[in-house]
């Protein structure tokens, strides 16, 4: 289940790649539409509210994900790179265009890579500042949570 | 000049040059080169990528050899009028781990009459950073640099 960083991967870095039976197009959708992100971005039965997302570059996104026992997190980011159903960069290390966080944790790079055949090489690098914040993303389920996100993220689309 | 932040060290001028003479003498390498550091510093740009992710790295010399070297990025970029730059990510959106200070730094660029409104809103992670960077020289250093960037774009 878990996946390897590819090689060029800096240590830092988290890596998840998937092949999904959609096109680009259809997986940026999902992550720039609000309605669409609620059904996917975090692992059931953790659930979204309260979802905004300004989806250009310097934009601001925020939600907030609640757990099965109550949890409550809320999250504040901001989109570093838009690229219309090739790529979306967004990190912590910003709350609003250009006020930093006072933690910031990681910056993540999700593109997505026409494949043909109607699929798409699905990849998240979670880019972080220090190797304690790598090691507690992995503690966290990098892998398992982003993976189940990705099955979600496919399920979804099959629809 | 009060700082009502804590976070931040904000500096502006009124400059007797156009938006469009800033505007070059900001973006392009050789030009940037010739003001950037307070003289009798000199500054050398090892990578200059004027778009979002590109990266903006500097290197600066002293009249002594001392050597100071900075990577960053650009954040984002909107032609006269503004630039956003950080140390806290490098190019490609790479993460610095142990940053110059960890500053984010916002110019903008407004008309003012025949000349331009420059200013600097330079963001911290926390006050103890902002409070480094003041003590650096941040307003000596910076009111220089735009002297010299006013003296400089008047050739362009």
């Amino acid at each position: 289940m878990s996946q390897q960083p590819n090689a060029s991967a800096h240590p830092y870095d988290l890596v998840l790649e998937r092949i999904i039976e959609a096109s680009p197009k259809a997986i940026f959708k999902a992550w720039t539409d609000p309605k669409m992100l609620k059904e996917w971005f975090v692992p059931k039965p953790w659930t979204l509210s309260d979802i905004k997302l300004d989806v250009r570059t310097g934009g601001s996104n925020s939600f907030v994900m609640h757990g099965p026992n109550g949890e409550k997190f809320p999250n504040a980011g901001v989109y570093l790179e838009v690229v219309p159903n090739e790529k979306i960069v967004f990190t912590d290390a910003y709350t609003t265009a250009w006020v930093p966080s006072d933690k910031p944790f990681f910056t993540a790079i999700v593109t997505f890579e026409d494949i043909g055949g109607g699929k798409t090489k699905y990849t998240a690098v979670a880019r972080h500042w220090r190797d304690e914040d790598r090691d507690a993303h992995v503690k966290m389920g990098f892998h398992e949570g982003w993976g189940q996100c990705a099955d979600q993220l496919a399920a979804l689309l099959k629809k | 000049m009060a700082e009502a932040n804590p976070l931040e060290l904000v500096i502006t001028r009124t400059i007797a040059v156009t938006r469009a003479q800033v505007w070059k003498a900001w973006t392009v390498k050789e030009h940037i080169e010739q003001w950037w550091c307070p003289k009798p510093w000199r500054a050398r740009f090892t990578d200059f990528d004027m778009r979002p992710g590109g990266a903006f790295d500097m290197h600066m010399t002293g009249p002594e050899g001392e050597e100071q070297s900075i990577a960053a990025s650009i954040l984002y970029i909107a032609p006269e009028q503004c630039i956003v730059f950080t140390d806290i990510l490098r190019s490609e959106w790479r993460p610095v781990e142990k940053p110059f200070i960890g500053f984010t730094a916002a110019i903008a660029m407004e008309d003012a009459g025949a000349g331009t409104k420059y200013s600097a809103r330079v963001r911290h992670k926390t006050p103890e950073d902002a409070k480094r960077h003041a003590e650096m020289g941040f307003n000596e250093g910076w009111a220089t640099c735009i002297a010299q960037l006013e003296d400089y774009a008047r050739t362009l």
